[in-house]
């Protein structure tokens, strides 16, 4: 069988509303292009990716104009990388869930919980990732070792 | 764009929002959830048929809703989430305060 490996689509945006605008439009896109993706996996990466954006909007560093996001689906998993060029933000130190009345403060648990998050400084660029395992693949072999 | 019609159900209002329920549109629920209560609504019922995405944002908006329409000695209900809402909903654990019905006629009850 000969399936495309990879299916990567990205966009660079610099206002913010427009920017959540075309993440949606940019996934949707994705669904319709990549081969198929179990429904929990593309509900899952949508929340994820959704949340990410919006920390990056509600919290990105101060200086911050423009953000680029990839988005990659491969047979094993789904991939998001947001980059931005504002100053390096504070970390959350955990990401438990607030008391049931709170107004704020889940979006990193949601993260969390439905993907694998990564955060590094590049130079002068945030760089994060949210993966995505799909339902039913294999782990990875050097997760195998570990 | 969101936007959320209003409509009377056997004198509850019913919210019945269409599109993204986010960061972007949060604020607009919230005004609009903080209205009908000023204005003297007691029993608010969130249709979430319509909507596509909710995030931890528009999930903030509802739970400041429900909490504001209690301490006017009312309630928020809310109906018909999408898979993508029951999951927000589940992981959050806020299911258990913000109850998923299958239907606006039977949040009314």
């Amino acid at each position: 069988m000969t399936a495309a490996a990879e299916t990567e689509l990205s966009i660079t945006c610099t206002n913010d509303a427009g920017c959540l605008d075309r993440a949606h439009e940019l996934l949707d896109r994705l669904w319709a292009e990549a081969p198929p993706v179990p429904a929990v996996d593309r509900v899952a990466f949508v929340t994820a990716v959704a949340e990410l954006i919006g920390n990056v909007i509600s919290h990105g560093g101060d200086g911050r104009s423009e953000m680029e996001l990839r988005v990659v689906a491969t047979p094993g998993e789904l991939r998001a990388v947001v980059a931005d060029d504002g100053v390096e933000p504070k970390l959350p130190a955990d990401t438990g869930l607030p008391a049931a009345e709170a107004l704020s403060g889940r979006g990193m648990h949601l993260i969390t919980n439905l993907a694998d998050l990564d955060y590094r400084r590049a130079g002068d660029h945030n760089v994060w990732s949210v993966v995505r395992r799909l339902s039913g693949s294999p782990p990875k072999s050097e997760e195998r070792r570990a | 764009m969101t936007t959320f019609p209003i409509y009377d159900r056997e004198g509850a209002a019913v919210v019945s929002p269409e599109g993204r329920l986010d960061l972007m549109s949060a604020g607009d629920m919230r005004s609009l959830l903080d209205d009908l209560i000023a204005g003297g609504s007691r029993r608010i019922v969130v249709d979430l048929a319509g909507i596509t995405v909710l995030d931890s944002s528009g999930l903030g908006a509802l739970i400041g809703g429900l909490r504001a329409a209690r301490q006017a000695g009312g309630d928020l209900r809310i109906a018909r989430p999408n898979e993508q809402a029951l999951l927000v909903l589940e992981l959050t654990k806020l299911d258990r305060v913000l109850r998923a019905h299958p239907d606006v006629d039977s949040a009314l009850e």
